[in-house]
């Protein structure tokens, strides 16, 4: 009866099976989850093609937008019996200016056969003109996303002379549109040797009545090469954020009446990376003139003042003189050379300090003069070319009248080496190098590659090896309080093991050939059995108790038989001291082994 | 009997003498090794030292010096590798973890990681100090630990034992779970070419969804013939050729 269901069953499912059939339509459609978007929204685009599964399609460039592909979604789905898979390709298409456009009607070729979709229409509106409202805002000319996001590189002027210090200003406007992750700009420095950026700038400016939100980038170059160079395009990178259309009315919407409200609160955006370029500009560099260049001119090229000090100006032969010297203003600081002093006849020098803080340059050395003859430290001039006056300039310090002493009487010369107490401490920012930390010398503790103590077998083994101990013990002492709360169960389950002690006593007991014994111990061991079994007290411990049980318990009678019989062998021979042979004895050790057996294996 | 035991204490012998003569042997070639870095020929370094490796044998120091002979010769996505190796070793060991941050900072573009929560980074911080192996064994000490003291408040009725044995099940459940995160989720592989584009698709006429420079660090998807698919730290996700890379 079972076998025929069985072969029922399996026709039909068979048949259900059968009946599946897998379309053979083929269709292709492009579909788009909005005709109307504002310029900073980004469009999805999704071409599904039934019962065929391309991997790809090529997606031509579409006047307007710029696209992406982000990748595609297949779908089975199974309507009476008729199974339909499909496969869309999305992709996502950011507007790039104002106007109406058009998906045009696109052809793929599946086995032989040309499948077209239908054109689409996309109408893109400015940011600011709302989406619902049905004003006429294209009226005017179409606005590019160029118009709302340019960059501008400015110079100070064309002419430049080699060297100087010129400060480039890139200016990013946007408006109407958000930008995220925007870098520095970046352009071509092959003429120029530029410091980092400063902290860029951030405004508000308004251009032909349009309020532009303004980043300003600044940066000091140096011109490096001669002649007529151009300076840029810049670069500038960064993510335009595009607002991704609702995917469906939710009844949270329906609820709040579709207000807007928290279309904008949860509105999501996609990122698209974005370079701006700016124009570029031409620069004249022209070479300093060699008229009136003085012989000591260092490279200065800007507008520059020098000063120079010296302390102490009373001093012994021997001592140290700390000269300072500072440069600052306007111009190619960094590369300026300072007149450090050299060794004379009169003076001992050592090498100089130079730092430069806060836009000065200091140059600090300490010279000693030689002898008490020495009466002023020497003038030093500083040139420079001023890009203002288009001429070198020169500025003179000094000399500084020095008054010197011989040293004292017993004390030949010598000189001293500048302490902390003659020149002045300044405390610098100690600048740590790096590198890699050296290698070691000791191979260390070694392992074989496979040996991974969380990838072996043996971990496993002692999870389960705690598991499983861990539930013996608690399932031990679950039963034992179990027992502990239930006497009858717990002398039903005694009875077996108590009885098995007797009978083993018994066994030994027929060995011995102790007859008496041997009957004294089969008539307790099946007592003390069935007053367990049954959780009865001894004295209603008799046959006649027992046969009642046995017939409650639905017991063959033949059974009952046997134990009768065994309890009267027992009286005979406890108490008529009736001698049986060992035959007899060891039949009687059968039948209660058997006895026993049965009320465990099927009495409950 | 006695045969027996002879027979077992020659394979005892023989076993030994064979380990004491290659671990000398390696000792030997880790040295060599380590000298000729010290002359600055890297390329001769390397060999020796991936020369024990091919052995099977494995060692914190060992990928330690490897990734600095990688760095020194030019390969630093090689070199990031070889560091990755040796954390698995030796997590806590400063001379690594300051060539690590000095290498990454030669890596192009290195994308940052998502901001954690600052519970979650103290924790990842914390888990990162532990080996895998290391939080194997703590975790089947502490599971251990809770089901012995649990049994115990259990047989002995006392709730101040369960209750802690209830702390330590907790405990149990936080290790395992930053176990299983970190077996899962690490960045498993390295790029060891100068730079390589991820790709939309595993092919290559596919757009170029970005680009990667040498050492970044990205952790393997799905791999699909020559490509795999790859997400970098900042989540980004794209295809690039299986030949980029190395396994970590």
């Amino acid at each position: 009866m079972i076998r025929f269901f069985r072969y029922i069953a399996f026709i039909v499912v068979f048949c259900a099976i059968t009946s599946l059939s897998l379309a053979d339509d083929l269709s292709f459609q492009a579909t788009v989850d909005a005709n109307r978007v504002t310029l900073d929204s980004v469009v999805r685009l999704s071409l599904t093609i039934v019962n065929a599964q391309p991997s790809s399609l090529e997606l031509p460039s579409i006047d307007g937008f710029e696209s992406r592909y982000i990748g595609p979604a297949t779908q089975v789905s199974i309507i009476n019996g008729q199974v339909t898979k499909s496969i869309t390709h999305n992709y996502s298409l950011f507007p790039t200016k104002t106007g109406t456009f058009q998906i045009p009607a696109l052809s793929i070729t599946i086995d032989g056969k040309t499948l077209t979709s239908q054109a689409i229409s996309i109408e893109v509106v400015d940011a600011q003109t709302q989406v619902p409202s049905q004003s006429t805002s294209q009226e005017g000319s179409a606005e590019k996303l160029e118009d709302k996001i340019f960059l501008i590189l400015e110079k100070p002027r064309s002419d430049i002379y080699l060297g100087e210090k010129i400060l480039v200003t890139i200016k990013l406007f946007v408006r109407g549109v958000s930008l995220r992750d925007i870098e520095f700009p970046e352009f071509d420095k092959a003429y120029v040797a530029c410091d980092d950026y400063r902290q860029p700038n951030q405004y508000q400016k308004i251009i032909k009545g349009l309020s532009y939100d303004v980043v300003e980038f600044n940066i000091d170059c140096y011109a490096t090469q001669l002649g007529t160079r151009v300076l840029g395009p810049a670069t500038l990178k960064a993510n335009l954020l595009y607002k991704t259309q609702k995917q469906r009315p939710s009844s949270f919407d329906s609820f709040f009446g579709d207000s807007g409200f928290f279309d904008n609160f949860f509105d999501r955006s996609e990122k698209r990376p974005l370079a701006v370029r700016s124009q570029s500009e031409t620069i004249n560099i022209l070479p300093l003139t060699e008229q009136g260049r003085p012989e000591d001119f260092s490279g200065g090229v800007g507008k520059f003042y020098f000063k120079m000090t010296a302390s102490p100006l009373e001093v012994k032969a021997g001592d140290p003189i700390t000269v300072v010297m500072n440069v600052s203003g306007e111009g190619n600081l960094k590369t300026v050379q300072l007149p450090a002093f050299k060794d004379t006849n009169d003076f001992k020098v050592y090498d100089p300090q130079i730092k430069e803080i806060n836009g000065t340059k200091i140059l600090e050395q300490v010279i000693i003069p030689k002898s008490e003859k020495v009466t002023a430290i020497p003038a030093v001039v500083f040139s420079y070319f001023d890009v203002g006056t288009k001429q070198y300039q020169t500025i003179t310090q000094g000399p500084f009248p020095l008054k010197v002493e011989a040293p004292a009487e017993g004390q030949s010369f010598k000189i001293i080496e500048p302490s902390a107490a003659i020149t002045p401490f300044v405390p610098q920012e100690e600048k740590l190098g790096r590198d890699l930390i050296f290698i070691k010398e000791s191979i260390g503790p070694l392992q074989f590659s496979s040996q991974y103590f969380y990838n072996s077998f043996l971990l496993k083994i002692l999870y389960a090896l705690i598991t499983i101990v861990f539930f013996v013990f608690y399932f031990y002492k679950i039963i034992s309080n179990h027992l502990k709360k239930d006497v009858a169960l717990a002398r039903k389950l005694a009875a077996p093991q108590k009885a098995r002690i007797g009978m083993k006593r018994m066994k030994q007991l027929i060995n011995q050939q102790e007859t008496k014994d041997y009957y004294d111990c089969l008539f307790k061991t099946l007592q003390e059995y069935f007053k367990d079994k049954f959780h009865l007290s001894s004295a209603m411990v008799s046959f006649t108790a027992l046969e009642e049980i046995f017939k409650n318990k639905k017991v063959p009678q033949i059974i009952i038989d046997r134990v009768q019989r065994l309890f009267q062998e027992c009286d005979e021979v406890r108490f008529a001291s009736v001698a049986y042979n060992a035959e007899k004895v060891k039949a009687s050790f059968n039948l209660c082994e058997e006895i026993i057996d049965y009320f465990e294996r099927n009495v409950r | 009997m006695r045969y027996r035991l002879w027979i077992l204490f020659f394979f005892f012998m023989a076993y030994s003498s064979f380990s004491y003569l290659s671990a000398q042997t390696i000792d030997a070639r880790f040295n060599q090794a380590n000298n000729f870095y010290k002359e600055a020929q890297y390329k001769k370094a390397i060999e020796l030292y991936e020369e024990i490796l091919k052995q099977g044998k494995i060692s914190g120091p060992l990928y330690y010096n490897l990734g600095n002979a990688y760095f020194k010769d030019g390969q630093l996505g090689r070199a990031v590798v070889s560091y990755q190796r040796a954390r698995q070793w030796m997590p806590r060991d400063s001379d690594l973890k300051a060539n690590e941050q000095y290498v990454e900072a030669f890596i192009k573009n290195n994308p940052q990681g998502v901001d954690r929560f600052f519970v979650a980074r103290l924790s990842f911080r914390y888990f990162d100090a532990w080996t895998l192996d290391e939080l194997a064994k703590l975790n089947v000490i502490l599971y251990f630990l809770a089901l012995i003291i649990f049994l115990a408040g259990f047989y002995l009725k006392k709730k101040e034992l369960t209750f802690f044995s209830l702390i330590l099940g907790c405990l149990f459940v936080f290790h395992s779970y930053a176990f299983i995160e970190r077996k899962q989720s690490q960045e498993n592989a390295a790029v060891i070419i100068q730079s390589i584009e991820a790709k939309f698709e595993p092919m290559e006429s596919a757009t170029t969804h970005f680009s990667l420079s040498e050492g970044v660090k990205v952790k393997i998807l799905e791999q699909e013939g020559f490509w795999s698919k790859i997400e970098r730290r900042d989540g980004k996700k794209g295809w690039v050729p299986k030949s980029s890379l190395e396994k970590i």
